[in-house]
């Protein structure tokens, strides 16, 4: 069976220009709009769950889904956890820190109220050395331990009150001196960091919220959990950090997904029934051309097909389109409230191969569905009917 | 014929196409409606708000709890009618899944303070002498299908029970938001003295101390509510833990701020959906309108003036989007229920206003306009001979 030739289907698109590229473009924007709520969700998630590490280990108390939650009695239970046969262990120092966690509110520096800024106190020098060089001071010093120092993460010197160095942050009624600036390649980049003895005075808080050690190589940390999990004396939750920040993204991950559903959803059945309006038209305009086709020996499937390609042109085109408009929100820094935590965390757009192959994907769809009942309607067209019409 | 007429005609001399337009505009209208009422749900909160009840939180932390000494000495504070405690219980329901807040209160100065909050008398008094009871909103005991007399676990996570074990409360009532009020019908409520016995029987919680996350106020007949808010604060400006008083609606405001900028995303994709019905819509028009060219040229060649010719493009895209407008619109706002249902999890609240219809059926209208612009004044500049040679 012959096909009719391509060329065909693409000077059609060609003199028909304009409806072609508008129900392109009316394509085009659904699934921009899709790819860039998808960036979104991407972004945040690779923030939280693609930099957290394997070979660090986070326990919590049973039961609680996030370190806000968390309590773990100091220095009873920390002590017993730091001397677990799992820790590494430097010189005669375990590298294994009681830390504490809360969610302050602080001003923002463009005068639209509170916030809320995760501070965290961390054991110094030890919480630094288990991030390795993910965590980096790019400005000032390192905090000395047991003193009213702090140093912050780099987005927020520009975006929270009291947040440059030499500057004043007060804690309840403690003021504390912000004494550098740190980066971080990960889920801490938004953090203030502090002595943590000297934090939970402050914060009047007798307790810490987690245990964080870098453990040996090899460790099964699977059976670990296991084991913690029903231990007599401390029990705990172990989780690696990475498993334990990816569960940290499933509550504005799911509003986000949602949100991806439900605008696709409505957006693709608007432009689906665009694209069933120009394909109708196309069809409508070429009756007599569809009967020439027919009239010189093209089947019905040909026709039905050679219209489909049409649509599906169009989707493409539309794809394309979509693709080119989402692709400048790569790198796009933005903050949002981490739904688990209700903290709030910088990170930029990203746009990935897949977001893209989706929405060109997601596009093409649309134009097939579209472009099906037209094309059918095309290939029952009785040539001799359709010569004679005009 | 009359205008009127010859529009009708036009629109439905291709009623698929039409037909297809409608609908497109009805979707994309229906979808704007939905994410306006998103936000305009969340602002009735905060209007909602009542003006003499004041929150007392810790100005440090929404999740940091303040004494429970500070109950008798916020109690003593000239204008303060009535002090609740609510205090947040955590754990969680089954595998965690499904989340609703958890939080005891005092029962009796709840029903004093929220008149909004309807429970039948029976079931007040079973709270008030139940120490395990529980009150639970319609929209939970919906979604999860709670009855009365119901065994509810929920596994501790702050308050653990020595043994591990999950806690068992009863479903001892279930309350229904007045019809003209806003209040989350998802919360589960719990008794403060369920939390005394808590600390009676673990001596980790005893040793926490009794603390409260946030301490409801009712300012008293005759005062003022900043005056009182700010007698509280200074009473607490030095430590040990300074407050933060504002009234319940600042505090539903402070609360809505900490999801972040929803209004900025939504605006962003409202603009896209408002842009791919011009596009549409401008396309379906250009082509009804081309179709058309030799009948224009007669009216012109009439002698009828160019603006005749271009309103009936107007007016037909008009009548067309208009229509889609008030499917769309009137659609979401019969459909506000069965969406609060569908995304329970998500909205426990949203309601369709009015307002939010009519700007849904005025900015189709208005887009109809705007759409048709371009393809009514192409007819308009037609020139008559030119078009009845083409002999199309």
């Amino acid at each position: 069976m012959r096909l009719v030739p391509l060329r065909y289907t693409v000077r059609s698109l060609v003199v028909r220009w304009s409806p072609s590229l508008f129900s392109a473009l009316g394509i085009g924007l659904t699934v921009a709009v899709l790819g860039g709520v998808l960036a979104l969700r991407e972004g945040f998630r690779s923030l939280l769950a693609e930099t957290g590490s394997d070979d660090v280990v986070v326990y919590l108390r049973p039961g609680a889904q996030s370190e806000g939650e968390s309590i773990v009695r100091h220095p009873q239970d920390t002590n017993v956890l730091k001397a677990r046969p799992e820790v590494v262990v430097e010189g005669n120092v375990p590298l294994a820190a009681a830390e504490s966690y809360l969610g302050l509110k602080l001003p923002r520096t463009d005068g639209s109220g509170t916030t809320i800024v995760t501070v965290r106190g961390v054991e110094i020098p030890v919480s630094m050395r288990i991030q390795g060089p993910k965590w980096r001071l790019v400005e000032g010093k390192e905090p000395r331990p047991g003193s009213d120092e702090v140093v912050v993460g780099r987005p927020l010197t520009t975006r929270i009150v009291g947040c440059k160095v030499g500057e004043t942050l007060t804690f309840n009624v403690t003021p504390f001196k912000v004494v550098g600036v740190f980066v971080h390649d990960g889920a801490y980049a938004s953090e203030i960091w502090g002595d943590v003895d000297r934090i939970c005075a402050a914060l009047e808080r007798p307790f810490r919220q987690r245990l964080v050690a870098k453990v040996k190589e090899g460790t099964d940390v699977a059976a670990l959990e296991k084991q913690l999990e029903s231990d007599k004396q401390v029990p705990v939750k172990a989780q690696t950090e990475r498993a334990y920040f990816r569960a940290q993204t499933t509550a504005l991950g799911n509003v986000l997904q949602f949100l991806a559903g439900i605008l696709t959803t409505l957006m693709g059945a608007a432009a689906v029934l665009g694209a069933v309006n120009t394909m109708l038209a196309a069809v409508g305009a070429r009756t007599r051309e569809v009967g020439i086709l027919m009239s010189i020996g093209y089947r019905r499937f040909p026709v039905f097909f050679c219209f489909l390609v049409e649509a599906a042109a169009i989707g493409l085109v539309g794809g394309v389109l979509g693709a080119v408009l989402v692709l400048p929100f790569n790198g796009l820094q933005t903050s949002t409230t981490n739904w688990n935590t209700f903290t709030e965390i910088a990170f930029a757009f990203r746009v990935t191969p897949t977001i893209l192959a989706t929405s060109v994907v997601v596009a093409v769809v649309l134009g097939l569905l579209g472009g099906a009942v037209p094309a059918w309607r095309a290939s029952r067209l009785v040539p001799t009917a359709a010569l004679r019409r005009l | 014929m009359t205008l009127a007429r010859l529009v009708l005609r036009n629109a439905t001399r291709r009623p698929v196409r039409s037909a297809l337009l409608v609908l497109f505009t009805a979707l994309s209208v229906f979808l704007a409606c939905f994410l306006r009422s998103v936000l305009t749900t969340m602002r009735s909160a905060i209007d909602n708000a009542s003006g003499d009840r004041l929150t007392v939180q810790s100005a440090v932390s929404l999740f940091a709890e303040l004494p429970a000494s500070y109950r008798d000495a916020i109690a003593q504070v000239p204008g303060v009618a009535s002090v609740n405690r609510w205090t947040w219980f955590g754990g969680t329901y089954q595998d965690g899944r499904v989340f609703f807040p958890r939080m005891a209160v005092d029962f009796d100065v709840l029903f004093r303070q929220y008149p909004e909050i309807v429970v039948p008398e029976a079931q007040r008094a079973a709270l008030l002498a139940n120490r395990r009871g529980c009150l639970v909103g319609r929209g939970l005991a919906d979604q999860l299908g709670f009855a009365v007399g119901d065994k509810v676990p929920i596994q501790g996570t702050t308050y653990v029970r020595p043994d591990g074990k999950a806690w068992e409360f009863e479903v001892a009532g279930i309350y229904d938001v007045a019809p003209d009020a806003v209040f989350n019908p998802k919360v589960f409520f719990l008794s403060w003295d369920f939390l005394e016995e808590v600390r009676r029987v673990s001596p980790e919680a005893a040793a926490a101390g009794a603390r409260v996350t946030l301490y409801m106020l009712r300012v008293a007949p005759g005062y003022e509510a900043a005056d009182v808010a700010g007698a509280v604060d200074a009473r607490y400006a030095t430590g040990p833990t300074r407050t933060h008083t504002q009234t319940e609606a600042a505090f539903r405001a402070e609360r809505l701020a900490s999801l972040g900028n929803v209004t900025a995303l939504f605006g962003w994709i409202g603009a896209a959906v408002v842009f791919a019905v011009l596009l549409s819509v401008g396309n379906a028009m250009a082509m009804a309108a081309a179709e058309r060219s030799r009948e224009s040229g007669i009216v012109l060649a009439l002698g009828f003036a160019p603006w005749a010719v271009a309103r009936l493009v107007v007016a037909e895209s008009v009548l067309l989007t208009g229509l889609g407008g008030v499917v769309g619109a009137g659609g979401a706002r019969l459909a506000a229920g069965g969406l609060r249902r569908v995304f329970a999890e998500i909205l426990p609240i949203f309601s369709v206003e009015w307002a939010t219809v009519a700007a849904g059926i005025g900015g189709a209208a208005l887009v109809g306009v705007v759409a048709s612009l371009w393809p009514a004044t192409r007819q308009a500049v037609l020139r008559p001979l030119e078009v009845l040679r083409r002999g199309e």
